[in-house]
C-alpha cells in the first residue's frame, strides 16, 4: 500500500509543496533545512587509496593460479566472408593450449568489416598466443566494401549486409509491422507531414537551413574490453571489465556461443572507463570463457589497442539536414530534419536527437541508418545526443541570427524547462556574454562566445537491491553488485548509508562489482546513482529500524522516537541518549543484522522528470594556423540532489572534456582503398591531452526532486551533450563564419576562412547557406 | 611482439658486421623500432644494440661547435646549457617532439633515422613504392597529413623535429662506415624519394649515425620555430618553418627550412631572400609560401598554413632580436 | 572473388617476413626443450671480445623495481612493461596503447619519467625502475597521493598510476611549476574520463604547501 506524504519540492528559490505517494515502507527524501552531515558534502572516493598507489586490481591485472593469454585474430579485410580456417600450424606452436574459430562458434562465416573476430588463441605466453595467431591460415572470399556514409548511400553502392539486406533503412519513424499495407499508409503519412511542415516553414518570417555533419568517435577507454575468465568446477568466475555486472553475466549464463555456464560469478571492483561500451560481454567475452574452458587453465584475454579501437564501439557519425522557419518574434514554427548516420554493419542506433531541447514547432523528422563495412556502434555517453545538438545549437545560433536576437533570448523563448531558465542566466554571467572581443575575424587572433543546451533523463528506476549488514561489534557493510566504472557510485552508496545510521564515512565498508551481491543496475543512461542509492538508504533506514527496535526493548525505550546521529543513539527532537553506535550494535543477539531492501519500480512524483544543463565556450582562433584554444567553458549542471559535489563536478569536468575532444581532435579515419581504419591506435586517433584542457567553471544547481527517496538524478551523460555545440558556436562567433562540420581541425579552420574571404570579395554573392 | 635476438657489439665494427648477417635493425632507445616490430612492418630476427657501443652518449663543446652524440637522449640535448645558449632552436624544436617520457628515451641518431609516420607505411598489408612495393597509398586516399612538395613518388613526411633545425644550421652528420667514419652535411644526409623510395636518409647497408655537430659558424643572430598541429599535447607537426636570421654574424645569412611538408626538409632560398628587413618582408616572403607545391586531395590548407607560420616566425624572430 | 591469403593480415607482401618468423618460433619450440642455464643479464660490458648474444629464446632478467630486486626468466625481446606486468607481478603500470603514446604504463628510470611499453627490459638493467608502487603505499601515502585523492583527480583510476608517476618526476625536478609547466609536464599522460584539471590542482596543492 502505498503512503501519502507532504514534501517540498524545488530549487534556488523555486520550492512549492507537493503530495506524494510513495512505497509503504519507503522512506521521506531529504528536506530543505534537515541537518546533514555528509550528504551535500565533497567526500573523497572511497576506493581513491586503491587507485593512488596501483594496488587496485582491474580485470587487466588478475593473474589467477595457472593463468595463459588468449588473443584474437581479426580480419584485415573491408568486407569478406570466411571460406576456412586451417589452424594445424597453429596448434602444433610452442604453448598454445586453445585455439576457437569464430565461424564455429558463431555461426557466422562472414567478416564484414576490417576487425572482425576470425579466431582466438590461447597460449602460455602473449608472444606465443600471437605466433599463434599469425601461423593460422584463413582463406577468405573478399567482397566488395564501403566504409563511408556518402559511400553506401550511392547509387549501386556495394552492398554491406547480407541476403537481402539493403544499405539505406529509414530508421525512424519505423515501419509499421503486421498490418497489410501499412508501410504506404506510413508514406503516405509522411508525405501529409512534409507538406504541412514544409507550408508552415514556408509562411515563417525567416528561414534558416544547413546540412552538418559529425564524424564516428570511439570510446577509447583505457582498460580495454575483455576479461579473466577461470572454471572451478563448472563454474565460470569471470573478472570483466564491465559496466554491466550482471548482463555480463546473463549472456556468460545464456546459450550465446554455447558458453551456458550453470553458475557464473562476474567481479569488476574496479573498471577502467567503459562510456557506453562495456554493456555487452562481447565477443571477447564468449571467447575468453571458451578458451578458459577449452585449455582448461584460466585465461586472460583483454583487447589490443587496436582491437578495441576497430571492435569496441563508437559513436555512430551523422550527416544532418536541417531547416527551420522562424517569426521575427523568437517564436520557432517548424523544423524539417533529415539526418543518416552508420552504427557499422547493421542499421539501427545511428539516431541524432537534433530535435529534443527547445521547442522547435512542428516537426518533419526522418532518420536513416546506413550500413556501412566498419566496426559496430554502440551506446556512448548520450548516445545521440552531442550530435544532434551540435546540429540544433549551430541552427538556433543562425536563426537568432538572422531575427536579430540575442542569441540566449532566443533560445529562452523556445525553451520551457524551469531549470534551465535560471541556468542561461548563470552561465551568461560566469562567461561575461556582453563582453566586448576581437570577433568575426577581425584579427589574426579572434575569441568568440558560444553558448548551448544540455537535456537528460534519469532519476533511476527499478532494478536494485542493496544489503545492509550491522554487526553486533559495529561494523557496517553496504553491499550492492553493480560496478562503479569511474563515476564514484561506491563511494555515494557507501556517504548514503553512513548518513543513515548517523555514521563517519570511514565506518562503512563497501563491497560492489560482484554478481553473488545483490542485483544492480547496468551503468546506462546515468541511472546507476539514481537506482543503487535509494535501494541502499532504504536498507539502511530498515537495518536501522530494527536496532533502535533492539535498543528500546533493552532500555525500555520507544523505538518510533530514536534515531542515530553524531554516531550516537538520539531521542528525536531531543539529543542524544548518550549511548554510542557501537553500545547499541553491543545490545544485539544475533551476530548481525541484515537487511536486505529493493528500490521502488517506480519514480514518484516530483519537480521535474528532466535534467537541464546550460553550457557556454569561450574560444581563441589563430586564423593564421587554423588553430582553435578552447579557453574556458562554463557548465551548469543540475540533477536533481547533489549528493557528493567533489564527484558530482568531476563527472561534470569529464563530460566536458570529452566533449570538446569531440569538437577539436577526434575522429575515426577509414581508407576507402582497402576499406580499414588507419587511427586504430593513440598515436593518430586524436584524444585531447592535459594541454589542450580549458579552464572549466561548473556550477551545480541542487534540486530537491522529489522523484526517490535520495531524489538524486544521473549526471554521466549530460555534460557531453553541449559541449561541442557550444565549442562549435563560439568558433563561429569567433571567425564570422559557420562551422558545418566536426571536429573543427586546423584544416576546416583554413578552409572556412578562404571560404569566408573568398565571399568577401563577391559580396553580391548569396549569403550564408550551404544546401 | 615477436621474439628476436639481441646482440651486443663491443666496438663499431662489430656492429657492422652483425648487422649485415641476416634480418636484422639496429637499435638504439626503440621507441620506434619496437612500434613498428609491434605493428609487423619491421621483423628483425635480431636487432644490433648501438648502445653497447662506448663513447656515442656525450655532448662535447669546442670552438667549431658542438658535437652531440647519436646516443645522446632528446632531453639532454634540450637541457644543455651550452646547446641552450648557442642553439636555442634546436632546444625548441625537441621540446615540440612527441612527450616528456619519449624524450627521456628517444636519442638523437633514433630520431634522425626514424621512420615517416606515414599510416600505410604503418599499416601492415599496404604495399607501396617505400617498402618494396610500388604507388603511393596515400595519394588516393587519407592524405590530409601528407606532404604537398616534391610528393609525386611518396608522399611521406621526414618525421623528425630536428631534422629542418639541423639542415638550417648546416649541422654534420657524422657516420660510421666501412671504411672508417664519412661525414654529410643534414641537407644531404635527408633524402627525398627520388633518390631511393626505401631509404629517408644517406645511409649505406651497415651505416649508423654516431653524432652530430653543430657548426659555430651558423649561430644564429635571432631565430623562431613555429610549428602547427591539432594537438598541443603530444601531436606531430602538421607544418613547421625553422628560420635562422644573420647566421654567423653574417647580415642578411638566413634559412628557412620547412617541415612536415616534404619527404625531407625543405630549405627555401626563395622565402630567405624575401626577408630583407622590408616594411613588406611578411607579406612578401609568405605570399611565396606555397610555390611550387601539388597538394593532395585534402591537404592543400598547409599552403595558407604554412603562409600563417612564416609570418609568425619572422614576427617572432624579429622581436626576439629586439627584445 | 576468393583470395587464397596465407598471411591474414598481410595480403600483398611476400612471404619473406613470415618465413622467417616462423623459423625464429621453430628455434623457441627446439630451445623449449633444452634447459638452458639461465644467465644474468648484464648491461654494457664493455671488453668483452664478442658481442653478447641474448636470446631469442628466454633469459633470466633481473631488475630492481621499488628498490627490492625482481628475477624472471623472460625473451629479451620483452618490454619493460610486459616484464613488470606479466612476469614479476608489478600491475601499477597498466598496458593501454602498448605504443609510447598515453603514459598509463610511465616508471621512473633513474629518476626520470619514461613509457615502459616502448624500451626492453633488458635495458633497464642497473637501474633503478620505480612504478606508482614506489612513490607510497596505502598506509604510506605522498603528499602527491594524498592531494590526488583529496582533489579527486582521478575517476576510473586506470590513468592514475603513470599520472602520479608524471607528477612526481615533474615536482622533483621543479617544486613550484607554473600551470602551464603542469600541464607540459603531463602532455604525454592521456586521461579519458577528463580529469586533467584536478591533477593540475593537486599539484599545486602540493606545490603551494612547499615540494
Amino acid at each position: 500500500m502505498p503512503k501519502e506524504i507532504q514534501i517540498k519540492v524545488g530549487f534556488g528559490d523555486q520550492f512549492r509543496d507537493l503530495t506524494v505517494r510513495i512505497q509503504d515502507d519507503d522512506v521521506k527524501p531529504w528536506q530543505p533545512g534537515d541537518r546533514l552531515n555528509l550528504i551535500g558534502q565533497s567526500t573523497p572516493r572511497v576506493d581513491a587509496v586503491a587507485k593512488v598507489t596501483g594496488t587496485a586490481n582491474y580485470s587487466y591485472d588478475q593473474k589467477p593460479k595457472g593463468m595463459i593469454y588468449g588473443k584474437i585474430l581479426r580480419s584485415p579485410h573491408g568486407n569478406a566472408d570466411i571460406v576456412s580456417i586451417d589452424i594445424d600450424k597453429a596448434k602444433k606452436l610452442p604453448g598454445v593450449r586453445a585455439i576457437l574459430t569464430a565461424p564455429e562458434i558463431f555461426e557466422d562465416e562472414s567478416a564484414r568489416y576490417a576487425g572482425a573476430e576470425v579466431a582466438a588463441v590461447a597460449a602460455d605466453t602473449e608472444m606465443q598466443a600471437e605466433a599463434a595467431l599469425r601461423a593460422i591460415e584463413v582463406e577468405y572470399d573478399i567482397k566488395p566494401h564501403c566504409v563511408t556514409v556518402e559511400d553506401a548511400r550511392k547509387e549501386g553502392a556495394p552492398q554491406v549486409g547480407r541476403g537481402e539486406q539493403v544499405n539505406v533503412a529509414r530508421i525512424s519513424p519505423r515501419q509499421r509491422r503486421g498490418r497489410r499495407g501499412s508501410n504506404s499508409d506510413m508514406d503516405e503519412r509522411l508525405a501529409r507531414q512534409e507538406a504541412a511542415v514544409g507550408k508552415v516553414i514556408q509562411d515563417s518570417d525567416v528561414v534558416v537551413e544547413g546540412e552538418f555533419s559529425t564524424q564516428v568517435q570511439t570510446h577509447a577507454p583505457l582498460e580495454t574490453h575483455g576479461s579473466v575468465c577461470s572454471w572451478e568446477d563448472g563454474r565460470l568466475i569471470c573478472w570483466a571489465s564491465s559496466q554491466a555486472t550482471f548482463g555480463f553475466r546473463n549472456e556468460l549464463t545464456s546459450n550465446w556461443g554455447g558458453v551456458r555456464a550453470k553458475s557464473c560469478q562476474i567481479l569488476s571492483e574496479y573498471v577502467g572507463g567503459g562510456f557506453g561500451s562495456k554493456f555487452s560481454a562481447g565477443r571477447e567475452g564468449v571467447l575468453g570463457a571458451l578458451l578458459a574452458k577449452e585449455a582448461g587453465v584460466p585465461v586472460h584475454l583483454m583487447l589490443d589497442r587496436s582491437g578495441e579501437q576497430l571492435s569496441a564501439g563508437n559513436r555512430p557519425d551523422s550527416l544532418q539536414q536541417m531547416k527551420m522557419g522562424v517569426n521575427k518574434d523568437g517564436v520557432i514554427q517548424g523544423t524539417r530534419i533529415r539526418s543518416w548516420g552508420t552504427p557499422g554493419t547493421g542499421t539501427g542506433g545511428a539516431g541524432a536527437h537534433n530535435d529534443g531541447i527547445y521547442n522547435i514547432g512542428e516537426v518533419d523528422k526522418i532518420e536513416y541508418g546506413v550500413r556501412t563495412n566498419t566496426g559496430g556502434a554502440k551506446a556512448h555517453r548520450a548516445p545521440g545526443w552531442p550530435q544532434g545538438a551540435f546540429a540544433l545549437e549551430q541552427m538556433m545560433d543562425m536563426a537568432a541570427d538572422e531575427i536579430g536576437m540575442d542569441r540566449v533570448e532566443f533560445r529562452k523563448k523556445n525553451d520551457e524547462h524551469p531549470i534551465r531558465k535560471v541556468e542561461y542566466d548563470i552561465a551568461k554571467d560566469r562567461i561575461k556574454w556582453n563582453r566586448s572581443l576581437t570577433r568575426n575575424g577581425g584579427a589574426e587572433i579572434c575569441q568568440g562566445l558560444g553558448i548551448a543546451s544540455n537535456l537528460w533523463f534519469s532519476a533511476g528506476g527499478g532494478g536494485a537491491s542493496a544489503l545492509v549488514r550491522i554487526t553486533k561489534d559495529g561494523q557496517v557493510e553496504v553491499r550492492n553488485g553493480a560496478q562503479d566504472i569511474g563515476t564514484g557510485t561506491r563511494t555515494v552508496m557507501g556517504m548514503v548509508v553512513a548518513e543513515e545510521l548517523g555514521l563517519e564515512m570511514n565506518q562503512v565498508a563497501t563491497r560492489i562489482g560482484n554478481t553473488d551481491d545483490p542485483q544492480g543496475p547496468a551503468s546506462g543512461g546515468s541511472t546507476t546513482i539514481g537506482t543503487v542509492t535509494p535501494a541502499a538508504r532504504l536498507a539502511a533506514f530498515h537495518a536501522k529500524k530494527e536496532l533502535m527496535e533492539i535498543v528500546a526493548d533493552r532500555k525500555g525505550w520507544d523505538a518510533s522516537e530514536l534515531d542515530l546521529k553524531d554516531q550516537e543513539v538520539w531521542r528525536i527532537g531531543e539529543g542524544s541518549t548518550g549511548m554510542t553506535f557501537e553500545s547499541a550494535c553491543a545490545l544485539m543477539d544475533d551476530d548481525a543484522i541484515e537487511v536486505l531492501k529493493g528500490r521502488p519500480r517506480r519514480n514518484y512524483e516530483g519537480f521535474s522528470d528532466t535534467n537541464a544543463g546550460v553550457q557556454a565556450a569561450h574560444v581563441e582562433v589563430n586564423q593564421a594556423t587554423g588553430a582553435v584554444k578552447v579557453l574556458k567553458v562554463v557548465a551548469v549542471a543540475d540533477a536533481g540532489k547533489i549528493l557528493n559535489p567533489l564527484t558530482s563536478e568531476s563527472q561534470v569536468r569529464g563530460g566536458v572534456i570529452q566533449g570538446v575532444s569531440f569538437a577539436l581532435f577526434e575522429r575515426r579515419i577509414m581508407d576507402r582503398q582497402k576499406g580499414r581504419m588507419l587511427n586504430d591506435d593513440f598515436e593518430n586517433y586524436k584524444m585531447l591531452g592535459s594541454m589542450d584542457c580549458p579552464e572549466i567553471d561548473v556550477v551545480l544547481l541542487d534540486v530537491y526532486n522529489g522523484k526517490s527517496n535520495t531524489q538524486v538524478m544521473g549526471l554521466g551523460e549530460p555534460p557531453i551533450v553541449a559541449t561541442a555545440a557550444a565549442v562549435a558556436n563560439a568558433v563561429s562567433d569567433a571567425l564570422g563564419v559557420r562551422m558545418y562540420d566536426l571536429p573543427i581541425t586546423p584544416k576546416k579552420v583554413l578552409e572556412a576562412i578562404a571560404k569566408r574571404d573568398a565571399a568577401k570579395e563577391v559580396p553580391a554573392q548569396k549569403k550564408g547557406e550551404r544546401l | 611482439m615477436r621474439p628476436f635476438k639481441v646482440i651486443r657489439p663491443t666496438n663499431e665494427k662489430e656492429a657492422m658486421e652483425q648487422v649485415s648477417k641476416g634480418n636484422a635493425s639496429y637499435l638504439a632507445a626503440g621507441t620506434d623500432l619496437l612500434n613498428r616490430i609491434k605493428e609487423h612492418v619491421a621483423s628483425p630476427d635480431s636487432v644490433v644494440d648501438l648502445k653497447s657501443l662506448p663513447g656515442m652518449n656525450t655532448i662535447e663543446v669546442t670552438d667549431q661547435g658542438i658535437w652531440i652524440g647519436a646516443l645522446v637522449r632528446l632531453s639532454a640535448v634540450s637541457s644543455h646549457t651550452d646547446v641552450l645558449s648557442r642553439f636555442p632552436a634546436v632546444c625548441e624544436t625537441i621540446i615540440h617532439a612527441a612527450t616528456p617520457q619519449i624524450r627521456n628515451m628517444a636519442t638523437v641518431g633514433g630520431n634522425l633515422c626514424q621512420k615517416p609516420r606515414c599510416w600505410y607505411l604503418r599499416h601492415e598489408g599496404y604495399s607501396c613504392v617505400k617498402n618494396g612495393g610500388t604507388g603511393c597509398w596515400a595519394r588516393d586516399g587519407e592524405n590530409e597529413f601528407h606532404g604537398i612538395f616534391d610528393n609525386q613518388i611518396c608522399s611521406a613526411t621526414q618525421p623528425s623535429n630536428l631534422a629542418p633545425v639541423l639542415v638550417a644550421h648546416e649541422a654534420v652528420i657524422e657516420i660510421a662506415s666501412k671504411d672508417g667514419v664519412r661525414e654529410l652535411t643534414a641537407d644531404q644526409f635527408f633524402i627525398g624519394p627520388s633518390s631511393d623510395p626505401l631509404r629517408e636518409v644517406s645511409l649505406e647497408e651497415g651505416e649508423f649515425v654516431r653524432r652530430v655537430m653543430l657548426p659555430e659558424s651558423t649561430r644564429a643572430g635571432s631565430w623562431a620555430y613555429e610549428e602547427a598541429r591539432e594537438k598541443q599535447s603530444f601531436d606531430w607537426a602538421q607544418a613547421s618553418v625553422t628560420l635562422l636570421l644573420d647566421r654567423g654574424g653574417r647580415k642578411g645569412d638566413h634559412r628557412v627550412v620547412l617541415g612536415a611538408v616534404s619527404p625531407a626538409p625543405l630549405r627555401r632560398s626563395d622565402i630567405e631572400k624575401k626577408i630583407d628587413g622590408s616594411d613588406d618582408e611578411i607579406a612578401e616572403a609568405s605570399g611565396i609560401a606555397g610555390a611550387g607545391a601539388t597538394p593532395l586531395s585534402e591537404n592543400g590548407y598547409k599552403i595558407p598554413m604554412l603562409k600563417g607560420l612564416i609570418g609568425k616566425a619572422i614576427r617572432s624572430a624579429r622581436s626576439r632580436k629586439e627584445g | 572473388m576468393v583470395s587464397k591469403n596465407k598471411n591474414p593480415e598481410n595480403p600483398e607482401k611476400d612471404g619473406v617476413s613470415r618465413r622467417s618468423f616462423l623459423q625464429g618460433a621453430g628455434a623457441a619450440a627446439a630451445a623449449a626443450g633444452v634447459a638452458r642455464i639461465p644467465e644474468t643479464v648484464i648491461a654494457g660490458q664493455n671488453g668483452v671480445a664478442t658481442p653478447e648474444v641474448l636470446g631469442p629464446e628466454a633469459e633470466s632478467i633481473q631488475l630492481k623495481v621499488n628498490g627490492a630486486d625482481k628475477k624472471a626468466s623472460a625473451p629479451p625481446s620483452t618490454t619493460l612493461l610486459d616484464f613488470l606486468r606479466n612476469d614479476v607481478g608489478v600491475t601499477g603500470p597498466k598496458r593501454v596503447c602498448d605504443r609510447g603514446s598515453c603514459g598509463a604504463c610511465t616508471v621512473l628510470l633513474d629518476g626520470q619519467v619514461v613509457d615502459s611499453c616502448s624500451m626492453l627490459a633488458i635495458d633497464a638493467v642497473g637501474k633503478e625502475i620505480t612504478t606508482v608502487e614506489g612513490i607510497g603505499t596505502p598506509d604510506n601515502l605522498s603528499r602527491l597521493q594524498k592531494a590526488f585523492i583529496e582533489k579527486d583527480a582521478l575517476q576510473c583510476g586506470f590513468c592514475t598510476p603513470g599520472m602520479v608517476v608524471s607528477c612526481t618526476a615533474l615536482l622533483e625536478e621543479n617544486p613550484k611549476p607554473s600551470r602551464n609547466q603542469i600541464r607540459e609536464g603531463l602532455s604525454g599522460n592521456l586521461c579519458r574520463c577528463g580529469t586533467y584539471q584536478n591533477i593540475i590542482e593537486a599539484v599545486e596543492h602540493v606545490s603551494r604547501k612547499g615540494g
